[in-house]
């Protein structure tokens, strides 16, 4: 899976690489065709490293909206507009170069001694104008609004929007080809990868019986639910699970009670978040008279998961996928112990 | 009856439609509306996104009837579906579109105004900003558990109906434009505050843009006990008052002179009114369009004699609800579309349709 993503990047940067070495320099192209050479013979790269680890400037790349962003020299100043992306520049131990996060960011800690630049939907684009970053990681949220504005200031903004576990891996990997850290950012994506492996090879030979049915629950009132597009269902399926409304075209939808007691999930996952009244979902999941009698309920398993972790698609997606893991199948990795 | 139309129309000029000579038509639509409001139940009952043969639907609600037993061949879950989930809310729905109804009718008849509905003087609004609050601080759940938000939204709309009741009441009297406009002030002020809230309600934004469309995917028979009683109650006594309802229809002080006590009529419909309202409201959030449309093409049907106007309505009220729901959580099942999309999307066009065909009744 994951040298397909490589392979496609890599190819397409060979291809992004010729068209912009033939404008400029003859040695340019040399090395963009010596990364094309490379990408041919991927599958001989045992040990899975790319041979360029240098980024070349002016860099063009196509972010996760399918925007084509032209990065003219190696940025030295970030502003982050998503927790996630946050926590990827720390991870990466880049943070020193980070100036500007939102008011969401809380982990690592220190993230929250960071510049404010706005909420997560709500950027204060006066605030990010006045920091005038090199580069600026934002995510789908900011498509039709922020992202334009910033690109009319002359800000190169970058945006992070993953739809899958590998989409994680691959704006990982994205974020350190645009800030000239591929170096980081393998090393960061190989540890994640192994984890994800460690999980996904023990649960890809389970028996379609052997997988649990599983209710993710965002909220209670209404009941709202992860359908087919959200990434939270590609998350269970991953653990080894089936949600039960994987089938939903609305990425997260609103259930009733019926679907629930029809289809009978066996287990049941509600994310809780931070403040008062976070853990209501979770008291009604665990309460309401009239899920007593489904086999999570009869089995005592409902589990609650950290929204911050399961909701951010960064690098402590592996830790909420771990956690999944466990709560699906704890006769192979060990019961939840929350 | 001696009413008549003229001086109907002259005093109350805004209130369209006159006495129908022939009330025996309006008892069997009674009737027949009646049973259609059964078929309603009946098939919602056995509509879901959960498929259960109508045989066992049947079989469970009659298993339920006292001294009768049917040794069921169902499952607990099923018999849950049945019986706590679509029961309690078949029920609520139909009670909320009869609240909604006749709440509409009467301070239509109240105002003589044909624009007004059962949130014009602030309802809705006082409602919604106790129920977003509620919503957004997450406060009373661990105590109130569901009961939270329906608690908060019936503080807000007493709240909000008791500051322009204030407002409007000079010395004994309370003057209706006066209360009218009031509400439609402290009503749009009220709007500010909600679209205030909803710019920092963060991650809780889908639970309240769900509630201000309303929605019965709640209902269960905790709700059903509480809002039921309410609505009944609340509708007996403006029935008591549908022969002042119509003398006010001449103007306030025809209606002095003719024996109505005009300002205990308003306090008692007033009060009877927003109850009513606010118990449906609290519950499922806000559902525009039946309060104004159902009473209108009740009127444009069957006449505008509050005696016939106000059970037609309440009837007609009930069975458009519970189609609606029908609608709401079967077009894209298993998700669920917010029922008030429902009422304004099949409700306004079939209104217009009415207003064209019946011009002549109208104006």
């Amino acid at each position: 899976m994951l040298s397909d993503i490589k392979m496609k990047l890599n190819s397409k940067s060979a291809r992004l690489g010729t068209a912009v070495a033939s404008i400029f320099l003859s040695l340019v192209l040399l090395l963009g065709l010596a990364g094309g050479c490379k990408t041919a013979d991927d599958t001989e790269n045992e040990d899975d490293t790319p041979v360029v680890t240098e980024v070349s400037y002016p860099l063009t790349v196509t972010d996760q909206l399918g925007r084509t962003v032209t990065i003219q020299s190696e940025p030295q100043t970030i502003v982050s507009l998503s927790p996630s992306n946050t926590e990827t520049i720390y991870a990466m131990g880049l943070e020193d170069k980070l100036v500007g996060v939102t008011t969401y960011c809380n982990y690592p800690e220190a993230a929250a001694d960071k510049p404010k630049v706005g909420g997560f939907s709500t950027v204060d684009v006066e605030a990010v104008t006045a920091i005038g970053p090199d580069i600026i990681l934002a995510s789908n949220l900011h498509e039709s609004t922020v992202i334009p504005q910033l690109k009319q200031l002359g800000l190169t903004v970058i945006a992070i929007s993953p739809d899958n576990l590998e989409e994680v891996i691959s704006s990982i990997e994205l974020i350190g080809k645009c800030l000239n850290q591929v170096e980081k950012a393998n090393s960061l994506v190989d540890g994640m990868q192994t984890r994800i492996d460690a999980v996904t090879a023990k649960v890809k030979n389970l028996s379609d019986s052997q997988k649990p049915r599983v209710l993710y629950i965002i909220w209670y009132e209404p009941l709202m639910s992860v359908g087919s597009t959200a990434f939270i269902t590609d998350l269970i399926t991953a653990a080894g699970g089936v949600s039960i409304t994987a089938d939903s075209v609305e990425a997260y939808p609103t259930i009733s009670l019926e679907t629930v007691l029809g289809a009978n999930p066996q287990v049941i996952v509600v994310g809780t978040g931070m403040g008062s009244g976070a853990d209501a979902p979770l008291i009604f999941m665990q309460d309401e008279p009239r899920l007593a009698a489904i086999d999570a309920r009869i089995n005592g398993n409902i589990y609650s998961i950290n929204t911050d972790l399961i909701g951010r698609t960064g690098p402590r997606i592996v830790d909420a996928l771990e956690q999944l893991a466990q709560m699906l199948h704890p006769e192979i990795f060990g019961a939840f112990s929350g | 009856m001696g009413v008549n139309t003229s001086l109907n129309k002259e005093n109350c000029p805004a209130v369209p439609g006159g006495l129908h000579p022939h009330w025996q038509g309006r008892l069997y639509a009674m009737l027949g509306l009646l049973g259609l409001l059964l078929l309603a139940a009946i098939f919602a009952i056995s509509f879901g996104s959960v498929e259960v043969p109508f045989f066992t639907t049947i079989s469970i609600i009659i298993s339920k009837i006292p001294f009768i037993h049917i040794s069921p061949d169902w499952t607990v879950n099923t018999q849950i579906i049945i019986w706590d989930i679509r029961l309690p809310r078949v029920l609520l729905a139909g009670v909320v579109g009869m609240a909604l109804a006749v709440a509409g009718a009467t301070y239509q008849g109240l105002f003589c105004n044909p624009l007004a509905d059962p949130y014009l003087i602030g309802v809705a609004q006082g409602a919604a900003v106790g129920a977003v609050l509620g919503l957004i601080l997450g406060i009373g759940f661990d105590i109130l558990g569901i009961f939270a938000t329906p608690l908060f939204a019936f503080v807000g709309a007493f709240g909000a109906v008791g500051v322009v009741y204030m407002l409007a009441r000079v010395g004994n009297r309370l003057t209706v434009t006066t209360l009218i406009l009031a509400g439609v002030a402290l009503g749009s002020f009220l709007t500010a505050v909600v679209s205030y809230l909803i710019t920092v309600s963060g991650d809780k934004i889908h639970s309240v843009m769900f509630w201000l469309m309303g929605s019965f995917s709640m209902a269960a028979w905790d709700s059903v006990k509480i809002v039921v009683p309410i609505v009944i109650i609340g509708t007996i006594v403006i029935l008591l008052f549908a022969r002042s309802l119509n003398l006010i229809q001449l103007g306030e002080e025809q209606a002095q002179e003719l024996g109505v006590d005009v300002e205990r009529m308003k306090i008692f419909l007033l009060t009877a009114a927003t109850l009513i309202t606010a118990a449906a409201v609290s519950f499922v959030g806000i559902i525009g369009f039946v309060g104004i449309i159902v009473p209108h093409a009740v009127r444009l049907i069957w006449g505008a004699d509050y005696r016939f106007l106000l059970p037609l309505s309440a009837l007609v009220g009930a069975v458009f609800m519970i189609m609606a729901d029908i609608a709401s959580r079967t077009l894209v099942a298993p998700n669920e579309i917010p029922v008030g999309a429902i009422t304004a999307l099949v409700g306004a066009p079939f209104f217009l349709y009415l207003l064209r065909k019946r011009t002549r009744m109208l104006f």
